[in-house]
């Protein structure tokens, strides 16, 4: 792409996603979502592809139709109360809205875009996507949670963890098993954020640490599907390594930050005297820990029984762009854990 | 009175039916516009005449643009009309849906209606006082029909290559 | 405590930065000298808890584990020359950096003084031990037994934790120290499914009869030193959690107790008999294992100070024990590649003095006299005897069986006519014997003061 048209799309990303979180006018903060919505298309279909064509435009129409909800349940909103800022909602526009923003977002009944239209893309839109896209409407979610309806948020946030693990169970291909965990981890997000937003924001931010380091370990071994990362290896050693507790970090086992939101999750949920949603949470978790663990066999724990004849390639030199972003994130989404007291008190 | 706004009521259903029966891309289009300038009459039968015109000019400059993105990225060999059996079974499956809908609604007061959707008129003022105050909103708006355009413009860009291009 | 953590973290740096030439050495006198500062831990003059922080402290139940964790290392370090032998050096390396990363979360596992801190240390104890069993297991079914640990465990877990989070939800705080004097939550109706919570990871870890089956796998697929952790260490990690939460959940009532504690008898019986038709031999010293932990869990929810004696004791012992099995049958198979047991026979032509310590190991796992085994069995034993007469026939019977499968052992592999397959096995190795022997010797010390491992009620 001309490196002008890309610094235009790029900056209209962020005004988008600067003018949601910056607003306190509905009509703003759709604008922003619009924007950014916008902006992200071209990026998508840089390489005309059927896959990316198809995934621009399935992209687009849900983004479309969940900005059209936004717009007008704001309206209905003003319409009621009389106001327009982004404050107190009436219970017909917070639900509807929330629909709207979780269809952004792609959380389980609205989820069946997501994996398809993150496959059609290249690895660093695909981040791009799963990461910064997701940042307005979550502020948008910050912002309104005093008066969502928690019961609409426990259903899609139960059932998106439950649908995250599922649907990654019989994938193939890398980028969809990242939508997969993508919408897990959003389900764990809606869960909290009735009961403690600040909590869901940690979560956020821990999600993103380990998603950017999961699509840009993927990026330097240019691999999108599990049968290639079985030759990782030959590419990078150390990190094949480090891998491993990346995805063991997404699944959330103990030493890895990935636990820490769901530490934090859980004692807050038994706190609010929901121990039995917690529980089910965390079984259901499960689900996804499966599929990260067999990622990790086919990147890290196996290894092929004889010499390997193909050329070793670690004397290759990569697009060094990745490296340092690479090390900052690789380190925050897996040694997090004895940092917590610090993080918690923010 | 009621006649007219009757018009544009059955105008933008005409149009709405038109793009919904699924012909081909550009003859939806029509059907667009259709809707568009039923929509725009019955604002103008609400009173807001000035709002409608802007919105009619705005709404024509961007069917334009889905024309002309239709017509280049879906142009059909045999493109197909409302004449087209295919076509006219939705067409027909849609005015039947329509008529049963009708059934329900009949007993509704239109004017009632109206006068509920009158109210709107008084919050119009706001759109005003938002373009008063916040300046520098027309600027964010500039920026996104800049946006707009090259979005539209990479999206089409490498359509003359073909998808073999990249393939 | 630093004294002990810090060595044991600078370990890593020895891992990687030792010659080549002196890395197993290096290592192995390193990892020694940190088991012998250990000792240290046994000296409580009052019987009271020691070197208590704001985090960790060491009493006289953790005591014990503690140091048979410090001590292992070196074991396996040991043990795993010949398996690692033919690896490129860096993931030999990395090899022993798994054990100290396993050594670290045990520490900080057994010594923790929350139990917050205890469930994420005994989580963390997965990662490294999944990676020994997938990485660096031989067969193709070693990523299926991967699975089945790590599931297994965590399905168990996953509850606990919401039942810790409960309680401290309920109590305000988990510290170990303040447990005692905290109102008991008695078992309701609702906390009920709390208890069962709190306990079913422990039992999945130790394993309980019903829940075990994750752990022949694991055993099966291990590496021989991660055969012995798991042997010696991590099934203990779930006796003594089951001893530090069960303070908070006395007194137990029958019909939460009794279906656990008919299990646990009845899986003394089954899996020794099991054993007894095993062809695999790293599969026999598993469900052995298995035996031996039923009698820990009896033990231990009889909650008498007897029991909690008694399983302190054969956990310690059976860690031993176990793990010397696990490292003879090792040897077995560096030389047979098979663990089938009829394919290895007569080796005591072959092998007189590896005989001796099968003898020697046979016995310890079947508790002869002078053995720490016999100690915690008879303990337990006495125990359920008084607490039901019935039981005697229960345990009796299992302490048969266990002579009949140590024997069945012995014979098998010792004995008979040596197969014409195995004359040109190569001979013991200086190595191996050293191994035997720092397993026997802590043994018979231990013997002469048991009162080092008799836990909190000494």
């Amino acid at each position: 792409m001309n490196p002008f048209a890309l610094a235009i799309l790029l900056i209209s990303m962020f005004i988008g996603t600067m003018v949601t979180l910056t607003s306190s006018h509905w009509l703003l903060a759709w604008l922003g979502l619009e924007i950014s919505t916008l902006a992200i298309i071209p990026l998508m279909i840089t390489d005309h592809h059927p896959r990316a064509t198809e995934a621009t435009t399935k992209y687009f129409l849900t983004q479309a139709t969940a900005a059209t909800l936004i717009l007008f349940s704001a309206l209905i909103n003003a319409w009621n109360t009389g106001m327009w800022e982004l404050k107190e909602l009436s219970p017909l526009s917070s639900n509807m809205l929330s629909l709207a923003l979780m269809m952004k977002m792609g959380l389980a009944p609205l989820h069946f875009w997501l994996p398809e239209v993150l496959q059609g893309l290249s690895l660093t839109t695909g981040l791009i996507l799963s990461t910064w896209q997701k940042i307005a409407p979550i502020a948008l979610m910050y912002m309104i949670f005093s008066s969502l309806n928690i019961q609409v948020l426990m259903i899609m946030g139960l059932l998106s963890i439950i649908v995250g693990g599922w649907i990654g169970l019989n994938q193939v291909h890398l980028r969809k098993v990242i939508a997969a965990s993508s919408i897990a981890h959003l389900g764990w997000m809606m869960i909290i954020l009735p009961f403690s937003p600040h909590i869901m924001m940690l979560t956020f931010l821990i999600y993103i640490l380990m998603t950017t380091a999961m699509f840009l370990s993927f990026k330097i071994f240019n691999a999108t599907q599990i049968k290639m990362l079985t030759i990782a290896w030959t590419k990078m050693p150390v990190l094949v390594a480090l891998m491993m507790f990346i995805l063991l970090s997404l699944g959330g086992l103990p030493p890895t930050t990935g636990f820490l939101p769901k530490w934090f999750i859980l004692q807050e949920l038994t706190l609010q005297h929901i121990p039995s949603i917690a529980t089910v949470m965390a079984i259901s978790s499960l689900l996804s820990l499966f599929f990260y663990l067999r990622l990790t066999y086919a990147l890290t724990l196996t290894y092929s029984p004889n010499t390997v004849n193909s050329t070793i390639m670690w004397r290759f030199k990569f697009n060094n762009m990745f490296y340092l972003p690479l090390m900052v994130v690789m380190v925050l989404a897996t040694f997090l854990l004895p940092l917590t007291p610090s993080l918690i008190s923010f | 009175m009621f006649y007219l706004s009757f018009l544009g009521f059955f105008g933008f259903i005409i149009g709405m039916v038109g793009v919904a029966s699924n012909p081909s891309p550009y003859f939806a289009a029509y059907g667009l516009v259709m809707g568009a300038m039923a929509g725009c009459w019955l604002l103008v039968t609400f009173g807001l005449t000035f709002l409608s015109l802007v919105l009619l000019l705005i709404y024509l400059g961007g069917m334009l643009v889905v024309f002309a993105y239709s017509a280049a990225m879906a142009a059909d060999q045999y493109p197909m009309a409302w004449d087209d059996w295919s076509v006219f079974i939705y067409v027909m499956i849609y005015w039947i849906l329509l008529l049963i809908g009708w059934s329900y609604v009949e007993e509704l007061d239109v004017i009632s209606l109206f006068e509920n959707l009158s109210y709107v008129r008084c919050d119009w003022g706001g759109v005003m006082m938002l373009y008063y105050l916040g300046g520098f909103m027309l600027l964010l708006l500039g920026w996104v029909l800049l946006v707009t355009l090259f979005v539209v413009l990479e999206i089409t860009r490498y359509i003359s290559f073909g998808n073999i291009l990249k393939l | 405590m630093l004294k002990i953590l810090f060595p044991s973290i600078m370990l890593i740096p020895v891992t990687w930065f030792s010659p080549n030439k002196w890395l197993w050495t290096l290592l192995t006198m390193y990892s020694l000298m940190i088991s012998f500062w250990s000792l240290m831990w046994f000296f409580s003059p009052l019987n009271n808890p020691m070197f208590i922080n704001k985090y960790l402290y060491t009493d006289q139940l953790s005591t014990p584990l503690l140091i048979l964790t410090c001590w292992l290392t070196p074991l396996m370090i040991i043990a795993s020359q010949n398996h690692m032998i033919n690896m490129p050096i860096n993931q030999q390396r990395l090899y022993i950096l798994t054990f100290i990363m396993l050594q670290l979360s045990l520490i900080l596992a057994f010594s923790a003084m929350e139990l917050t801190l205890f469930y994420i240390m005994f989580e963390s104890t997965l990662i490294p031990t999944l990676i020994i069993i997938t990485r660096w297991g031989n067969q193709t079914e070693r990523l299926n037994a991967g699975i089945y640990f790590l599931f297994y465990t965590l399905m168990g877990s996953l509850p606990l934790l919401i039942a810790l989070l409960t309680l401290q939800a309920e109590s305000g705080s988990l510290m170990m120290t303040s447990m005692p004097f905290m109102t008991q939550i008695y078992p309701t109706q609702t906390n009920q499914i709390w208890w069962v919570a709190c306990f079913i990871a422990f039992l999945v870890k130790l394993p309980l009869y019903g829940f075990h089956l994750w752990l022949p796998k694991a055993h099966v697929e291990a590496p021989v030193a991660g055969s012995m952790i798991l042997a010696a260490i991590l099934l203990k990690l779930g006796g003594y959690g089951i001893m530090r939460i069960s303070i908070m959940m006395t007194p137990f009532t029958k019909d939460l107790v009794f279906p656990f504690l008919v299990i646990s008898l009845w899986g003394i019986i089954m899996t020794s008999s099991i054993c007894l038709r095993q062809a695999d031999l790293k599969s026999l010293i598993a469900y052995s294992s298995v035996s031996h932990m039923a009698l820990v869990i009896a033990a231990i929810i009889i909650q008498t100070p007897w029991g909690f004696t008694g399983a302190t004791i054969l956990m310690i012992a059976h860690g031993l024990s176990s793990s010397m099995l696990f490292c003879l049958a090792n040897t077995n198979y560096e030389r047979t590649h098979s663990r089938t047991m009829l394919l290895a026979r007569g080796m005591q032509t072959i092998l007189p003095l590896m005989a001796t310590w099968w003898l020697l190991a046979n016995l310890m796992n079947m508790a002869l006299p002078p053995s720490p085994n016999l100690m915690g069995e008879l303990t337990i034993i006495t125990t359920l005897f008084n607490w039901s007469n019935i039981t005697i026939i229960l345990t009796g019977l299992g302490v048969i069986i266990t002579a009949l499968y140590s024997l069945y052992i012995f014979l098998t592999t010792q004995q008979g006519k040596m197969p014409e397959h195995l004359t040109a096995i190569y001979p013991t190795f200086t190595r191996e014997h050293l191994l035997m022997n720092l397993h026997i010797i802590p043994m018979c010390l231990l013997i002469c003061k048991p009162s080092l491992i008799w836990g909190m009620f000494t």
